[in-house]
Parts: structure tokens; C-alpha cells; sequence
């Protein structure tokens, strides 16, 4: 049985939208718990040792860099889905 | 500019009027290239040798200058690094984790010139997959090479299989650290890659704001500029910072080839 | 065909070799040139600075040799003003103890020539005393006794007498003499 191919194309279109949502809000939940995690025990450390502030920060920044790059790995995979994979 | 021509007030932003990822691509022997990425990547490269050129024609060993000291500080900073992670063994990774950091960096600042179009001018080359690839699998061989160099092959071979759990159990071994060894250049590459690739995504967002008319009003036009400046000095930030942590990684890589089978 | 490998941007195409050799050639040259510049101009600075802080070191001992040489002949330049000092001092204390040494002297030999001079005059007064004596005598016993003493006859006593007179006056000016030496 055939599928009109407008309803293919949407029901494409549907599923693309809902993984890269998907995707998204997983990698932005994972994100922003990595960075809160970070950020607070960044706090944590500076409160307990305010002369370690410049060399946490330092390294604060690279977690952060590091949580957000999962995020932005989904971002791409996103991208992928919603921008370029259903189209033909 | 995104092939939104057609949709005027108010019209619906769909999915299929954004083209990311797309490249202008010609047919090399045989092989297909994206022609932007790689004159971005050559002038990208060209101007890292120039910077190199300019230090090596003015730098002295007395007094420096501001750009000489800002390299000094550059491959200070790298060899202060590579120091304290592998200790004096790691000479050679200096100039690699240098350029990794210089040239990503360079590339990164690309984004700047980026105006969220189709097809940009000179896109960042790390916005693309293929050169952060390239530069992953790079990176991954030669820690492979170093580790190979460190423990000999039946050490290399035996690294895989003893650890982490006993050596009865080594096909769980294998494979988790086969997957261990190939994750590590695949997030090198998917990190690098999806911080500035969201970068140009969202350049091409912005400008896709502009089609966003209250009447005679341009308000997405409006607005698309200063988010546009906002986004561009936060997306600078993120290229340093992604250069940056290519580069440490680079140097925890090595550690844990060069590293004395002991250790673990 | 979902998947259309020109469609998906995730999957690396010829554009890799392309960028991994500009990579390598960028990597060589900063591997051969810039590091390896780059650090002979950070050993050379340092044995700058390492000869620049030597030399400034060799200028502060030498500074602080002239400084302790003008010292020491400050030192000796005070004690041989002290010594001078000393010697003048001693010197003048010499010449005030032999002044008052010559001084003494004179007194002294003064002294003894006005005792000499006082014990020859009690000499002479002794001696016309005694020469009189017996005439006086003579002359008050003549007078008490209303008429002629010879002298002969009473020479014995006479003597006596001046004998005793004599006596006293001697041992008076001996005891004079004593007194005024005093």
C-alpha cells in the first residue's frame, strides 16, 4: 500500500522534530547539571580556600567547556536531524 | 540569504528554510571537497605561519615585545602543561599541543566574519567535521604510535587485555578499552566540531530573525543585530576555550600513553 | 534513501586529506621553527639575566669592599687621632709633674737655705749669748756680791754654766730646725 508521499513527508519532518528535541533537552539537561556541579563545588572550593580562586576558576572553565561540549554534540546531531537528514 | 525570499509578515519558520552544514563542494580527483573550508583552512594556516614569521623577524632575546611575549606565554603555558601531566618525557608533544591550540584558535576566530548565511565568505574550518577530524585521528595515532613506543607491542597489546578487570576476563576487557580508545578521538572531534558548528547554527538562526515584521516594523532586524554582537564576542570565548581543552586533552592523551605501565 | 551521504554533514569527505596535510604543514613548521626559536631566546635571555645579576653582584661586593676599605681607614685615621690625643695628654701631664717636681725643689732648697740661714744666725746669737754670758754674770754677781770676782777662781763654774747654756740652746735650735721643716 502506497503512502501519499505529503503524509511521508511530514510524518519525516514530524520524527526529525521530535528527536532533535529529544536530543536537544537531553544534552541541555546533562549540560546544565554538569555546570551546576561544577559552578558549586567551584563555589564549595573558593568559600574554603579564597586563595585557590584563580586556579579553580581556571579549571572551572574547562569543566564547563567540557560539560557544555556534550550538549553541543547533541546540538549538532540536532541540527542534523532537523536541518538536513529527512530531506531527500 | 536562507532562501526565505518568499515568506514575508509573520510567516512560519520551518526547519526546511535553514540549510546548515551545506558547503560549496567541488570534484578533486575523484574526491569531493568543500571548496570554502579548505581556503578557510589555508589561510587559516597562513596566517598561524605568519605569526610565526613576524616572531621570528622581530623577536630578540632582549627586551620583548608584546606579540613576542604573548607567544612566550602561549608556549610557556603549553610547556608548563605538558611539565606537570608527563613530565620531561613529553618534549615532543610540546609543539604539537601548540599548534593544535594556535591554529584551532585562529580557526575559531573565524566565526567572526560569519553572517549566518547559506555559504559564508570564510566559514571557521573547525565548523566543519573534516578538519577537527583530521586532526582527532592524528592525534589518536600518534598517542597510539607513543604508547606502542612506551610499552612495546605485547605491552600495547597486553594494556588492552589486563586491565580494568583480570586478565580471565580480558574479551570485557577488550572491549571496553577498544571503546574507551575510539570514543576519545570521536569526542575530540564531535566536541570541537558541534561548539563551533551551534556557533555558525545560530549565527544562521539570528538571521533568520530578520524576516520577523510587525507591520512595517523590522523588529527581528532590529533585534538580530546586537544578539548577533552578543553571540559572536560568547562564540569567540567558546572557540578559545574548545582550543584550549583540544590541546589539554592532546597532552592527557599522550599521558596516558607515555605513562609507565605501573600506573595502572 | 534517507540518509544521502552529501546530506549528512557528520561524515568527513575529501576535504579531509585536504586539511589534514595543511594541518601537518603547519604543525612542522611550528615544530621546527617557532618552538626550538622560541626557546634558544628563553635560554639566551636567562644566561642574559643570569650574567646581568652575576654582574650586578660582583658590583655590590666591590662596592661593599671600598665601603669596608673607607671604613678601616676612617678607624685608623680616629685611633691615630686618639693615640695623638693620648701622647699630647701624656706629655702635658709629664711637664706639669716636673714643673711641680722643679717646683718642689726650689721651695725646698729655699727652705733649706732660710733653715740653714736661721740655724747659722742662732749660732752667731748663741755664741755672742755665750760669749756674754759669763761677763754678765761676772758683772750681776759682782753687783750682788759687792766686790771682786776673779774669774779665775770661778772658771770651773763658769764653764759649767756655759756648758749648760749651750746645752739648752742647741738642743732648742734642733727643735727649732725640726718646727720649721715641718
Amino acid at each position: 500500500m502506497a503512502v501519499d508521499p505529503s503524509v511521508a513527508g511530514a510524518v519525516r519532518i514530524a520524527g526529525a522534530m521530535i528527536g532533535g528535541g529529544l536530543a536537544l533537552g537531553g544534552g541541555a539537561v546533562g549540560a546544565a547539571i554538569g555546570d551546576g556541579l561544577a559552578g558549586s563545588q567551584t563555589i564549595a572550593g573558593v568559600a574554603r580556600q579564597p586563595e585557590a580562586q584563580g586556579r579553580l576558576t581556571t579549571i572551572m572553565f574547562l569543566t564547563v567547556g567540557l560539560a557544555e561540549a556534550a550538549y553541543f554534540i547533541n546540538l549538532a546531531f540536532t541540527a542534523l536531524f532537523i536541518f538536513s537528514l529527512y530531506k531527500k | 540569504m536562507i532562501g526565505l525570499g518568499s515568506h514575508l509578515l509573520s510567516a512560519p519558520l520551518l526547519a526546511s528554510d535553514i540549510s546548515v552544514g551545506e558547503h560549496p563542494q567541488a570534484k578533486v580527483l575523484g574526491l569531493t571537497v568543500n571548496v570554502d573550508i579548505v581556503w578557510a583552512t589555508i589561510i587559516a594556516g597562513l596566517v598561524v605561519v605568519a605569526l610565526g614569521m613576524l616572531l621570528r623577524s622581530r623577536a630578540t632575546s632582549g627586551v620583548p615585545s608584546k606579540f613576542q611575549l604573548l607567544w612566550e606565554l602561549v608556549v610557556g603555558a603549553v610547556q608548563k602543561q605538558v611539565d606537570e601531566s608527563i613530565g620531561p618525557r613529553g618534549a615532543k608533544v610540546v609543539p604539537l599541543a601548540l599548534t593544535l591550540f594556535v591554529f584551532i584558535f585562529t580557526c575559531n576566530l573565524f566565526v567572526v566574519l560569519g553572517i549566518g548565511s547559506r555559504f559564508e565568505f570564510l566559514p571557521a574550518p573547525t565548523s566543519d567535521i573534516n578538519l577537527p577530524l583530521a586532526m582527532a585521528l592524528y592525534v589518536f595515532v600518534l598517542t597510539n604510535a607513543a604508547a606502542i613506543r612506551n610499552r612495546g607491542v605485547g605491552g600495547y597489546v597486553a594494556h588492552y587485555l589486563k586491565q580494568p578487570f583480570s586478565p580471565k576476563l580480558f574479551p570485557i576487557n577488550l572491549f571496553m578499552n577498544g571503546i574507551e580508545e575510539i570514543i576519545k578521538p570521536l569526542t575530540l572531534t564531535l566536541r570541537l566540531f558541534g561548539n563551533l558548528f551551534a556557533g555558525g547554527l545560530m549565527l544562521s538562526l539570528l538571521a533568520a530573525l530578520v524576516i520577523w515584521r510587525l507591520g512595517p516594523v523590522p523588529v527581528g532586524g532590529v533585534l538580530a543585530i546586537p544578539l548577533t554582537i552578543v553571540w559572536k564576542l560568547f562564540d569567540m570565548a567558546i572557540g578559545a576555550i574548545q582550543a584550549f581543552i583540544f590541546a589539554l586533552l592532546t597532552i592527557l592523551y599522550f599521558d596516558t600513553a607515555m605513562a609507565p605501565e605501573e600506573a595502572h | 534513501m534517507l540518509i544521502a551521504a552529501n546530506n549528512n554533514f557528520l561524515i568527513p569527505n575529501g576535504t579531509f586529506i585536504v586539511v589534514l596535510i595543511a594541518f601537518i604543514l603547519v604543525l612542522g613548521f611550528i615544530g621546527r621553527s617557532v618552538v626550538p626559536y622560541l626557546n634558544n631566546l628563553l635560554t639566551e635571555r636567562q644566561e642574559q639575566i643570569r650574567g646581568e645579576l652575576e654582574a650586578a653582584d660582583r658590583a655590590k661586593a666591590d662596592a661593599e669592599e671600598a665601603d669596608a676599605q673607607r671604613r678601616a681607614a676612617l678607624e685608623e685615621a680616629r685611633a691615630h687621632a686618639r693615640e695623638i690625643v693620648a701622647q699630647a695628654t701624656l706629655t702635658a701631664e709629664r711637664t706639669v709633674t716636673q714643673a711641680e717636681g722643679r717646683a718642689q725643689e726650689a721651695a725646698d732648697r729655699i727652705m733649706q737655705a732660710a733653715d740653714a740661714e736661721v740655724a747659722i744666725a742662732r749660732q752667731a746669737a748663741v755664741e755672742e749669748v755665750t760669749a756674754r754670758v759669763g761677763e754678765i754674770v761676772l758683772a750681776a754677781a759682782e753687783r750682788v756680791v759687792g766686790r771682786e770676782i776673779r774669774a779665775a777662781d770661778h772658771q770651773d763654774l763658769i764653764d759649767e754654766a756655759i756648758a749648760a747654756v749651750r746645752a739648752e740652746t742647741t738642743s732648742g735650735a734642733a727643735a727649732g730646725a725640726a718646727g720649721g721643716r715641718r
